[in-house]
């Protein structure tokens, strides 16, 4: 009988604390805050939204500010957009939509045109702080002045097949830089997908690389893209972009 | 005999106590959208062509060009702004879908400092070239306000040039700071194939 009642005792003490403890997690989940502590936000700034009183709102129907194309400050040094970009002979290449080369048509059934994922060189950072990165001139190629990696994520749809990566590049060094596209499952696996060096020392130019043809995980895997001065941190090996060419497969 | 049977009754209610969060998560997830790799990511989809969509950027999320900027937060964690370095510029890469017509560039700022600040959607040919999309600048004095570009159309192209957000504080310390960048956009009117990220 006595054992009895400490069982009843013990049973309500747990369910007491089965009561307790998510109240005590839901107001610890308050406390821990992604702003600084003690941080209050301020009474709204800004009007009570109303979707369509602004230009860039659906249902907008007042006068339009088009722009006159007049001088704006610029965000960088350089030239203007070359159109012909790094293609004047107008030759195609494996990564252009139109390339009819050997066995394309039999590798590509079931799957769409190329889309592309091209991120500036610039939006690249070390992937360790104590090297320091430099942008120039235009402000869309970056080097850095260590010999360590740089990366930036990509976001690639799910069951999108990667082909190629196109490295651009500012090189004028004898040796080269390298670009890769890595994946990474979370724990502590990596997987360089595939790779391209810069090759010249003339300039900018652009490099692809050879034929992938792996479908994104995204269940399963992170990615990014890479890329190391490997042979020079002076400023003669620069990245000005990374561009990654998938297909999405076709019903 | 009877604490016994209470006792039984509410170890029972104990046991179904601890089973019920699990069966409810087993319930939400089943009631969720079918994992990712179950849904076939090509399966053509209307955009609606006369509709806004929209890329939204903290301006936490940029980061300065050169590495001899200092950088700081808000303490709210959504804006920036730089410590030391007025004339450097901060980035962050976008990636918008092929063929959407970009129209406006909306800035978020806190501007308590007689000078504006610059933002920028820009594109880079990667040998040297770049062009100065969209513009905005920040105005006035009085604190956090938005301020909007006027209408610039720009067809996305991925094939020929990539694209960041750009923004020049021309001005050190928290009295300017960049709260958010957001762009604008309309869809192709025909259907495409839209990554998954963006559905």
């Amino acid at each position: 009988m006595k054992q009895a009642s400490f069982s009843l005792r013990t049973v309500l003490i747990i369910v007491a604390l089965l009561v307790l403890l998510p109240t005590a997690v839901v107001l610890a989940q308050e406390i821990i805050s992604s702003a600084e502590p003690g941080y209050v936000n301020p009474p709204d700034a800004f009007a009570p939204q109303v979707i369509g009183d602004d230009p860039d709102e659906d249902g907008y129907v007042g006068p339009v500010v088009e722009s006159d194309g007049a001088a704006i400050p610029p965000s960088g040094d350089g030239e203007p957009l070359d159109p012909e970009l790094f293609n004047p002979s107008g030759e195609l290449q494996p990564d252009d939509n139109a390339y009819t080369g050997a066995g394309t048509e039999a590798v590509n059934a079931g799957w769409s045109n190329f889309y592309y994922l091209y991120v500036a060189g610039s939006a690249l950072r070390p992937r360790i702080s104590s090297v320091e990165w430099t942008s120039t001139g235009n402000g869309g190629c970056m080097y850095t002045n260590g010999y360590t990696w740089s990366n930036v994520d990509v976001q690639l749809p799910e069951g999108a097949r990667v082909d190629y990566l196109r490295l651009y590049y500012y090189d004028t060094n004898a040796n080269n830089s390298i670009a890769w596209l890595t994946s990474y499952d979370g724990a502590g696996g990596y997987d360089d997908m595939v790779n391209v060096y810069s090759d010249s020392n003339t300039g900018y130019g652009t490099t692809l690389s050879e034929y992938l043809g792996e479908v994104v995980d995204t269940v399963g895997k992170s990615y990014l893209l890479n890329w190391n001065p490997y042979s020079a941190i002076d400023g003669t090996l620069q990245v000005c972009g990374l561009r990654v060419a998938y297909r999405l497969p076709t019903p | 005999m009877n604490k016994k049977i209470l006792a039984r009754v509410l170890g029972i209610l104990l046991v179904l106590a601890l089973l019920l969060p699990l069966a409810g998560s087993g319930v939400a997830q089943g009631a969720g959208p079918a994992p990712a790799g179950k849904t076939s990511p090509s399966a053509q989809i209307q955009a609606i062509p006369g509709q806004f969509y929209y890329l939204y950027v903290p301006g936490s999320a940029l980061r300065p060009r050169n590495s001899s900027a200092g950088w700081d937060v808000d303490l709210n964690g959504g804006c920036i702004y730089t410590t030391n370095s007025a004339g450097d510029v901060f980035n962050v890469d976008i990636q918008l879908p092929e063929q959407a017509r970009i129209l406006y560039l909306r800035m978020y700022y806190y501007d308590s400092s007689a000078t504006t600040s610059n933002a920028w959607v820009t594109a880079y040919d990667g040998e040297g070239g770049f062009d100065d999309l969209l513009y905005v600048a920040s105005t006035g004095n009085a604190g956090y306000g938005t301020s909007l570009s006027a209408l610039t159309p720009v067809m996305v192209d991925n094939f020929s040039r990539s694209m960041v957000l750009n923004w020049r504080p021309n001005e050190t310390g928290n009295t300017m700071q960049l709260c958010g960048l957001r762009i604008a956009y309309r869809m192709p009117d025909y259907p495409i194939y839209l990554p998954a990220v963006l559905r």
